[in-house]
C-alpha cells in the first residue's frame, strides 16, 4: 500500500504541487470574500477528488496502465491500492484546505467552529461521492472517463437554466437545488444524534465498497 | 552534374557535440549508406544537407548549388523520409497529399496516384489507422510525388519487418536504375545497406571514418581473429580497434597488407561486416583495453 | 532440463486476427528469439504472457508455475521491456525508478546505478526528451535491475545502433552464466538472433511455423537453387515460395535432406539464414 502511494507521488509530483497552489489561491479568497466557510471546504472536498482521478487519467494517457499491471501485482490488488491511495490523496488534500481557510479565517479573526461532525460529514460525503462515481469510469475509460461525464453535467446544467428561464412559471430553478440546500443547513447547524451520523458514514462506506467491487471487475477486463 | 551531394570540410558544434571536418561526395545515380553509432552526427549532418540548421563552416553543395544560399530550391529537389514521419495521423492519406502538394513546384499527382496504387496504399485511410510499415511506404511515396533527385532516409528501418525492409530496398534499387536518382540512407540495420549501398560514409563522435565505394570498403579493412597470446604492446597499436573475448580477440585493421604478413599464420583474417567495423571502430585501443565485456562489472549478479 | 517458459496451446481471438494454437518451450538457460513479420502475433504472444490481455485458452507456466494462479511471485521474477515505452512522460527518470523499484523486494540499487552509468542514462530529464534508444536503455535498466530470472523483450533493440546492440547482446549472454535465468525477445533484426539465441520460433499471421533450437533450424531449413524444370514435379509438395528467374529457379525448403536425398548433384541447397525463411515464406506460401 505505501509502495503504491510512493507510486503516485513520483510519477505525479508536479500535479500534486498544482493543486495545493490552486487550495492556497482558493482559501485566499477567505481573507476577503464573503463566502460561507463550510461550504468552501466542501467545494475543495469535490476539487480534491480531482488529484487522484487525475492521476489514474494519466497512467491512462501515458499508457503506464501497462507497467503498473506488470509489476508483481495483482488486478484486484492494484485496483483496491487505486481507491486507498485516492482516499489518501482527496482527504489530506481536503484537510489541507480546511485547515488554510482556517488560518485566513482566523486571520481575520473570527474562528468559527470548523472542525463540527457537520462539516465533516459534508466533507466525507462529497469525497465519497466523486470517488464512487468517477473512479470506475475513469478506471475503465482514462481521461475521456473523466471529462465526458463532466461536460454532460455542464451541458444539463446549461439545458437546466435555459428550461428554467423560458418556462419560469412551471419549473422553478431554486425547487431543485433546495432540498440540498436544506439538507446542508441541517447537517451543518443542527447536531444530530450520534445514531444518525454513524449510519450516515456506514452508508458512505458501503457506497465506496460496492464501486471498487465494481472497479475490480472493470478492470480485470481491461485490455493494457 | 557529377556529385549530387558535396560536403567539404563541414562544422558544426552544439553543446558537448561537434561535428568536425567532414568531406564526402555522392555522385549521381548511386546509393550512399550512412552509418554510424547513435550521437555520431547523422541526423546533424543530414539537417545540415536540407539546410535547417546552420553550417559553422565548410561548404555543402547539393545538385551544384550552395545549400546555404537555395535551401529552399534544394528542398524542393529533395524527397525526405523520416522515421516518424511527422505527419499529422488524423488526416486521409490523399488529404495529406492534398496539403504537401502545393508546396512543391513540379508535384505530379498522377504519379502520387500510381504510386499509391503500386504500394498497396489506401488513400481514403486515415494515417493513423496504418501499420508502421505501411506509413513508412507511404513517407517515401511522397518523397517520390515531386520529381525528387536526391532520395535521403533517415531511419526509415527500425521496427520494419525483415519482408518490409527488402521490399523496400528493392524499390530504392529499382528508381536508382531506371532513373537518374541517387540516394543517401541512414540506418541501424547495416546489413541492409550491404546489400544495395554503393558507398558508405562511417562517422563516429563527429568525425568521418571514411567514406568510399563498398568494394574499397571491404578490400581495406579486414578484421583479424585470434589468441590473446599474439596481443603484445606493440601489435595493440597497429590495430584501429580491439576487442576480447572469451575466446580471444577480435582486432580491426586497415591496412590488409601488413596485417596479413604480420598475422596470416596464426590468427584468421576476414573481410569485415559493417557491423564488425562499426562496433570495432568504437573500441579504440590507444584509450587502453576495453573490459573484455563493457558491461560485464553488472553481471556479478 | 526445467523450462523457463511454457506455452502449450494458446490461443486468443480478436477481430480480425487469431492467435492459434502457440505451443513453445524456453529451457533454463537459454535465448529464445520471437519473429514473424509485423501483425504477425508476436507481441499478443509477449501481452499474453503478463496477462495485459485475457487469453482464451491454453496455458502459460513461468518456472513451472501456473501464470494466472500464482501471478504476483511470477511476476516478481520476470523483468520486461515493451516495444513501446509505457512510462509517464514528464517524470524524471529518477522518479520513474523511484516509484517502480519499491515493488520488486530483490531491486539491486547498485546493479541499477551500474547500468545507468554504462548506459549513460540522464536521470534528472523528464522521460519525454530522451531519444528512442535512450529511452530503450532506460527500460532495459529497469529490467534488468532486481535480478529478474525470466527476461521478457519486445522489439529491445529496435532503433539502437549496431554497436549498442552487440554490447547489448554480449551483455544478455553475460547474464546467462547464471543458468536458472532466460530470456525471450522478439527482434526485426535477424542477425542479432543468429548472434545470440539458442532456440527460435517463428510465428506468421498468428500461427506457428516453428519453434526449434537455431542448429536444428538449420538442419532442416535450406534453399534450393536449381534449373526451372528441377523444381517442377512431385518436387513441389516439398518447396515453399518458389521464384524463377532467367537463370534458373530457387525455393525454400523445410525438409531439406529429403531435397538432397532426392535430387543429389543436380540442385544446390544451401542453408537458409532466418531472413531467407522469413523472405520466401511471404513471397506465397507452397505451391505457389
Amino acid at each position: 500500500m505505501l509502495n503504491f502511494l510512493i507510486k503516485d507521488w513520483y510519477s505525479n509530483r508536479p500535479l500534486v504541487y498544482l493543486f495545493l497552489g490552486v487550495v492556497v489561491l482558493n482559501s485566499a479568497l477567505m481573507l476577503g470574500d464573503p463566502i460561507r466557510p463550510e461550504e468552501l471546504i466542501a467545494l475543495h472536498c469535490l476539487i480534491a477528488t480531482l488529484l487522484p482521478l487525475s492521476f489514474v487519467s494519466r497512467e491512462d494517457k501515458f499508457r503506464s496502465t501497462r507497467l503498473i499491471c506488470s509489476l508483481p501485482l495483482t488486478r484486484k490488488a492494484v485496483t483496491r491500492y487505486r481507491y486507498l491511495s485516492a482516499w489518501a490523496y482527496a482527504s489530506t488534500l481536503g484537510l489541507f484546505a480546511a485547515a488554510l481557510i482556517g488560518i485566513a479565517l482566523w486571520m481575520r479573526s473570527e474562528l468559527p467552529r470548523l472542525l463540527t461532525p457537520g462539516v465533516l460529514l459534508v466533507g466525507l460525503t462529497c469525497i465519497s461521492l466523486a470517488l464512487a462515481v468517477f473512479l470506475p469510469v475513469v478506471i475503465r475509460f482514462g481521461l475521456w472517463g473523466l471529462i465526458i461525464p463532466l461536460v454532460i453535467l455542464q451541458v444539463l446544467g446549461v439545458v437546466t437554466m435555459i428550461l428554467v428561464s423560458v418556462s419560469s412559471r412551471r419549473l422553478n430553478f431554486s425547487s431543485l437545488v433546495v432540498p440540498v440546500r436544506a439538507w446542508l443547513d441541517t447537517a451543518y447547524s443542527e447536531l444530530g444524534p450520534p445514531l444518525y451520523y454513524l449510519g450516515w458514514l456506514a452508508l458512505l462506506v458501503i457506497l465506496n465498497l460496492v464501486s471498487c467491487r465494481f472497479s475490480e471487475w472493470l478492470f480485470a477486463r481491461r485490455e493494457c | 552534374m557529377e556529385n549530387v551531394l558535396e560536403v567539404r570540410k563541414v562544422r558544426k558544434s552544439y553543446e558537448g557535440f561537434v561535428l568536425d571536418d567532414v568531406s564526402f561526395s555522392l555522385p549521381t545515380g548511386y546509393i550512399m549508406g550512412l552509418i554510424g553509432p547513435n550521437g555520431a552526427g547523422k541526423t546533424t549532418l543530414i539537417k545540415l544537407i536540407l539546410d535547417v540548421a546552420r553550417l559553422d563552416s565548410g561548404e555543402i553543395r547539393v545538385f551544384g548549388n550552395d545549400s546555404r544560399f537555395d535551401g529552399a530550391g534544394i528542398r524542393s529537389r529533395i524527397g525526405f523520409v523520416h522515421e516518424t514521419g511527422g505527419l499529422p495521423e488524423y488526416l486521409t492519406l490523399a488529404q495529406i497529399g492534398a496539403i504537401v502538394a502545393p508546396f512543391y513546384r513540379q508535384w505530379d499527382d498522377q504519379q502520387f496516384r500510381r504510386l499509391a496504387g503500386e504500394f498497396e496504399l489506401p488513400l481514403r485511410r486515415r494515417l493513423g489507422t496504418l501499420s508502421r510499415g505501411m506509413k513508412t511506404r507511404f513517407s517515401l511515396v511522397l518523397s517520390l510525388c515531386h520529381h525528387a533527385q536526391l532520395i535521403i532516409l533517415d531511419e526509415p528501418s527500425s521496427g520494419l519487418d525483415p519482408v518490409f525492409r527488402h521490399e523496400l530496398l528493392e524499390r530504392l534499387s529499382a528508381l536508382i536504375q531506371n532513373e537518374e536518382k541517387s540516394v543517401l540512407f541512414s540506418t541501424h540495420i547495416t546489413s541492409d545497406l550491404e546489400r544495395i549501398a554503393d558507398y558508405i560514409t562511417l562517422i563516429h563522435r563527429g568525425r568521418l571514418v571514411f567514406s568510399s565505394s563498398r568494394d574499397d570498403v571491404f578490400e581495406n579493412w579486414v578484421v583479424v581473429k585470434g589468441g590473446r597470446e599474439l596481443l603484445n604492446e606493440i601489435q595493440v597499436e597497429f590495430f584501429r580497434g580491439v576487442q576480447l573475448n572469451p575466446y580471444g580477440f577480435e582486432a580491426l585493421s586497415d591496412d590488409p597488407a601488413e596485417a596479413r604478413r604480420r598475422f596470416s599464420s596464426r590468427a584468421v583474417i576476414e573481410k569485415p561486416s559493417l557491423e564488425d567495423l562499426m562496433f570495432l571502430i568504437t573500441r579504440p585501443c590507444a584509450a587502453g583495453f576495453q573490459d573484455p565485456i563493457v558491461l560485464s562489472r553488472t553481471a556479478d549478479m | 532440463m526445467a523450462d523457463a517458459l511454457e506455452i502449450v496451446n494458446l490461443r486468443k481471438h480478436y477481430p480480425g486476427f487469431t492467435l492459434r494454437d502457440i505451443s513453445l518451450r524456453v529451457p533454463e538457460g537459454y535465448v529464445m528469439g520471437l519473429i514473424g513479420p509485423n501483425g504477425a502475433g508476436k507481441t499478443t504472444i509477449m501481452r499474453l504472457i503478463m496477462n495485459l490481455t485475457r487469453r482464451d485458452g491454453g496455458e502459460i507456466r513461468v518456472f513451472g508455475l501456473d501464470l494466472l494462479e500464482h501471478e504476483v511471485p511470477v511476476k516478481a521474477r520476470i523483468g520486461f521491456v515493451y516495444d513501446e515505452p509505457c512510462f509517464p512522460e514528464d517524470v524524471t527518470l529518477e522518479n520513474i525508478k523511484r516509484a517502480v523499484s519499491r515493488f520488486y523486494p530483490t531491486w539491486d540499487e547498485d546493479v541499477f546505478g551500474r547500468l545507468a552509468r554504462t548506459f549513460e542514462l540522464p536521470l534528472k530529464k523528464w522521460f519525454k526528451r530522451l531519444s528512442h534508444g535512450t529511452k530503450m536503455k532506460f527500460a532495459l535498466a529497469l529490467a534488468l535491475a532486481h535480478h529478474a530470472d525470466f527476461i521478457l523483450m519486445d522489439e529491445p533493440t529496435s532503433g539502437l545502433d549496431p554497436v549498442f546492440r552487440r554490447e547489448f547482446l554480449m551483455h544478455l549472454r553475460e547474464l546467462l552464466q547464471d543458468e536458472r535465468r532466460a530470456i525471450l525477445f522478439s527482434t526485426h533484426i535477424t542477425t542479432d538472433l543468429e548472434r545470440i539465441a539458442d532456440f527460435v520460433t517463428f510465428v506468421r499471421s498468428g500461427e506457428l511455423v516453428f519453434s526449434a533450437a537455431r542448429d536444428e533450424i538449420q538442419d532442416h531449413w535450406g534453399i534450393v537453387k536449381g534449373e526451372r524444370n528441377l523444381l517442377n514435379g512431385d518436387l513441389r509438395s516439398l518447396l515453399i515460395g518458389a521464384r524463377e528467374s532467367a537463370y534458373g529457379a530457387e525455393a525454400l525448403t523445410s525438409n531439406a535432406r529429403e531435397v538432397r536425398r532426392r535430387l543429389g548433384a543436380a540442385v544446390v541447397v544451401e542453408q537458409a539464414r532466418l531472413e531467407d525463411i522469413m523472405l520466401f515464406m511471404e513471397r506465397g506460401g507452397p505451391h505457389a
